[in-house]
């Protein structure tokens, strides 16, 4: 996934307008409801709620696309993992032979897997769909601001928001070392997997060297910045919830409320095709 | 020459009382300087690569000792503050330190964050700090660019967005650690233009290490000149301007006007000025000590050689959201052993350009030829052997343990027998002066050097078509020209090269045609000389032709050639032409 598919757009809509507090909160309730609501209806809700924020959010449904373009491998390792190592698995589909170990033949494919597969995959995208309504409607000063609200320290904040800015510029420069090799002759897509990895670790030294001046260069800036000052620092961004944030907090833990409510009691869509 | 007597008025800001310093590794970087700065005063250090002006820098700063260790003698003194003595957090409510390197200083997620960081710690009130930041903005051109990502901004852009984080602190002191060697000329007035801007309406203080000598008497008080760690000349940038034969012996570069002056009336204060220079070449006119005349200028004729280059058509968008078109509908067509310079300002897609030719870039539309075969055939690789273009940042191109490696990484993947390598190895390494430090770690290297590595590493590879992508950042005077004689070198012996470049001397002086783009576009395409009479198309694109250009328009109904481009040939006009 380039990170440019999740990087900050500024819009005027009304996740925009959210604080990131309300936006955090969200993401961590996918992540809760990913993982004690694995059924396949009410992964869908969840999904169908992430995509309505998406869509108020105004986040263009084509990055949808470049996501599940980006997760079409997991998807496949996953429906081909469980598909021939599924417990469960009863209905063969196909089979690449005899591998029995116990009584189970890991060389047959099986319904019940991929359908397993289908849902582990769900639970992907439960998680998944949830970051870019942080990222893309939420600038990283305004995730800064409510860290320092929820009065952890600036310190911590700054290595957290530095880290975020320095991992595009570890690609960035790796890439240019890269392309740099190939300025010199070396034809690096023709290389054999052996090869290449010679190529990859060469190119280490001079990223992690230029990452060694970069970080001493940062050090310097932020000293004269006053970084440290035990002035008490302002925060230029307001991280006050108004109205939007509470509608939009409770509608989150309400429905996900329900779906673990659902779940606990005993709910499920396809007990009849897998166990879970 | 010492300035012995320094105005020890009340006013006095900095006073630097014999420093000297000594780095861990033994290296003597500063030797007894001594120096008093009042408030309201612009000084300009200039000196060689490593001639102890970033040292400087970090010492007023407190740099030194609180981040960088060493070995010091003597006492810094700003603001009334012992910078040994107080911590970097404290020094900063008063000093603002920006550092050659943009891409390092900017931490924050979008534009206005960077500039309001600093007032943010210092914890000023919120109405404050917005003031602060769009004054900051505004003086460096960036408004508009509030809520952009650092990330998405030119090297230029970053540049001054590093500087208005700076001033948005609103300091007494400002250390600039050469705030714009990657700017377009345009660009690079408009920072010094705040500088003074700065003074006039805050008093503030402003020490700036630059190898921008042309700018230097518009906007400096004082110019200090630095060699090998010693203060060798501080005085006004006239008087340090008039000592010609100690400039080029340190390697500081004097202005045109300047050099003009000392040729024709050594006797006489350097003019620094358009005005001045035309007046003393006016007068010396009148007083018949001077006859302007016609100089044969190196002919220019339409290239005729095969066509190594060409771009049909060619446009190429970033994608992104929103996508930015960095090149549009470009033809361009590269004759074998043409010396080319590509000019324009920060963000015009010259490097984008270049990029294309190596398929590092694929175009969204259109098409590049290398001899007349459609490149989407071949490999990067398969076309760096015959066209070798040097990156920018030398540190993103070194990747071995030593020089001697680092140029025989290229020759390897040429598979040339062992004894041809080395001769080639020697070649260029020299061709560079590198050839004592062959065993040297790359990155042991000053910056300058490391870039000439970068260089020899692709000269020995001996390609038919040789790209320089601003190879003179951060290079002084003479690293500069050593690497622009080198361009011409090669091309005299038949190799195709372009360069892209913000040094306008450096275009004028060597570079045969001139390929001027602005917009994502090709503004203006011919001769040197012919491009350089279009003042008003370059300054579209943040170019202002060098003094001499100007100063040759000014004198035309005198008698001498409005497409005069260098001091030589300027010289050769007016005393009777040949």
């Amino acid at each position: 996934m380039t990170v440019a598919t999740l990087e900050y757009i500024r819009k005027d809509t009304p996740v925009h307008k959210l604080q990131a507090s309300t936006k955090l909160l969200l993401t961590v309730t996918s992540l809760v409801v990913s993982v004690f609501a694995l059924d396949y209806v009410l992964l869908g809700i969840w999904i169908a709620f992430l995509l309505v924020w998406w869509m108020i959010g105004g986040i263009e449904l084509r990055r949808l696309g470049i996501i599940l373009k980006v997760l079409v491998g997991t998807y496949l390792f996953l429906i081909i993992l469980q598909g021939f190592t599924y417990r469960f698995g009863d209905t063969e589909l196909f089979r690449l032979g005899v591998l029995m170990i116990g009584s189970r033949n890991y060389a047959a494919y099986t319904l019940e897997g991929f359908l397993f597969g289908t849902l582990i995959f769900m639970r992907v995208l439960a998680v998944v769909f949830s970051i870019p309504i942080l990222t893309m409607t939420t600038p990283m000063t305004k995730i800064a601001a409510n860290m320092g609200q929820m009065k952890i320290p600036y310190q911590f904040t700054l290595i957290f928001v530095t880290g975020m800015r320095f991992v595009p510029l570890v690609f960035q420069t790796w890439g240019n070392v890269m392309q740099a090799q190939k300025l010199r002759g070396r034809d690096i897509d023709k290389l054999p997997i052996t090869k290449k990895a010679g190529v990859y670790t060469s190119a280490l030294t001079p990223v992690l060297l230029y990452l060694l001046k970069l970080s001493t260069t940062l050090q310097t800036a932020l000293e004269c910045r006053a970084f440290g000052s035990p002035t008490t620092r302002t925060y230029l961004e307001e991280t006050k919830l108004r109205a939007g944030d509470y509608i939009a907090q409770i509608t989150t833990v309400a429905l996900a409320a329900a779906i673990l409510a659902l779940k606990f009691m005993g709910y499920s869509s396809l007990h009849y095709v897998i166990r879970v | 020459m010492l300035a012995e007597n320094v105005d020890m008025s009340s006013s006095m800001l900095v006073e630097i009382q014999d420093l000297t310093f000594t780095y861990p590794d033994g290296v003597q970087a500063l030797k007894e300087i001594r120096l008093q700065v009042s408030k309201g005063e612009i000084i300009a250090v200039m000196g060689a690569n490593g001639a102890g002006k970033t040292t400087l820098c970090r010492h007023l700063t407190g740099i030194i000792p609180h981040v960088h260790q060493g070995t010091t003698l003597g006492k810094v003194v700003v603001a009334g503050m012992d910078v040994y003595e107080h911590p970097v957090h404290e020094l900063a409510q008063k000093i603002s330190f920006v550092t050659q390197d943009p891409e390092g200083q900017l931490v924050n997620p979008d534009v206005l964050m960077e500039v309001a960081f600093g007032p943010e710690n210092l914890g000023f009130p919120r109405d404050e700090i917005m003031r602060r930041a769009k004054w900051a903005l505004q003086a460096v051109g960036l408004e508009g660019y509030e809520s952009r990502s650092p990330m998405e901004l030119s090297g230029g852009q970053k540049q001054r967005l590093a500087l208005a984080a700076g001033l948005s602190m609103q300091p007494e002191l400002l250390v600039l650690d050469e705030p714009t060697s990657q700017l377009d000329p345009i660009g690079t007035t408009e920072v010094f233009e705040v500088l003074v801007d700065l003074k006039k309406r805050y008093n503030i203080t402003t020490i700036l290490t630059t190898h921008a000598s042309e700018d230097v008497p518009s906007f400096a008080d004082r110019a200090v000149v630095l060699s090998k760690g010693s203060m060798v000349a501080e005085a006004s940038p006239r008087d340090v301007f008039a000592q010609v034969e100690l400039l080029d012996s340190v390697g500081v570069q004097v202005p045109q006007l300047a050099t003009l002056g000392h040729r024709i009336a050594p006797d006489q204060p350097p003019p620094l000025t358009i005005e001045e220079s035309k007046k003393q070449v006016v007068d010396l006119i009148e007083e018949k000590k001077l006859k302007p005349g016609k100089v044969s200028q190196s002919e220019y004729s339409a290239p005729k050689g095969e066509v190594v280059i060409e771009c049909v058509d060619l446009t190429f968008t970033y994608p992104g959201f929103p996508p930015v078109t960095a090149l549009r509908s470009i033809n361009l067509k590269v004759h074998k052993g043409e010396m080319i310079g590509i000019i324009g300002q920060n963000g015009s897609g010259k490097t984008t350009l270049v990029k294309q030719f190596l398929k590092l870039l694929k175009p969204t539309k259109g098409q590049v030829l290398f001899k007349g075969k459609d490149i989407t055939g071949f490999t990067t690789g398969q076309l760096a052997t015959s066209i070798g273009l040097v990156l920018q940042n030398p540190d993103e191109q070194l990747f071995t343990i030593s020089c001697r490696e680092e140029v025989e990484f290229g020759l390897r993947n040429l598979k040339l027998p062992e004894d041809e390598m080395k001769h080639r190895v020697d070649e260029a390494l020299g061709f560079v002066g590198l050839e004592e430090q062959k065993e040297v770690f790359p990155f042991r290297l000053s910056f300058g050097d490391r870039r000439s590595l970068t260089v020899a590493a692709v000269v020995a590879m001996r390609p038919e078509v040789i790209i320089l992508d601003e190879p003179t950042t951060a290079q002084d005077y003479l690293g500069r020209h050593r690497i622009a004689k080198l361009a011409k070198k090669l091309n005299a012996a038949g190799h195709t090269v372009i360069m892209i470049t913000h040094d306008m001397n450096l275009v004028t002086q060597y570079a045969d045609r001139t390929v001027v783009m602005g917009n994502a576009e090709i503004l203006l395409d011919g001769p040197t000389g012919r491009v350089f009479t279009e003042v008003e198309t370059l300054k579209k694109t943040f170019i202002k032709p060098p003094p001499i250009s100007l100063l040759a328009k000014e004198l035309e109904p005198y008698g001498v050639p409005g497409d005069i481009m260098t001091v030589d040939s300027m010289v050769d006009s007016l005393v009777g032409g040949k």
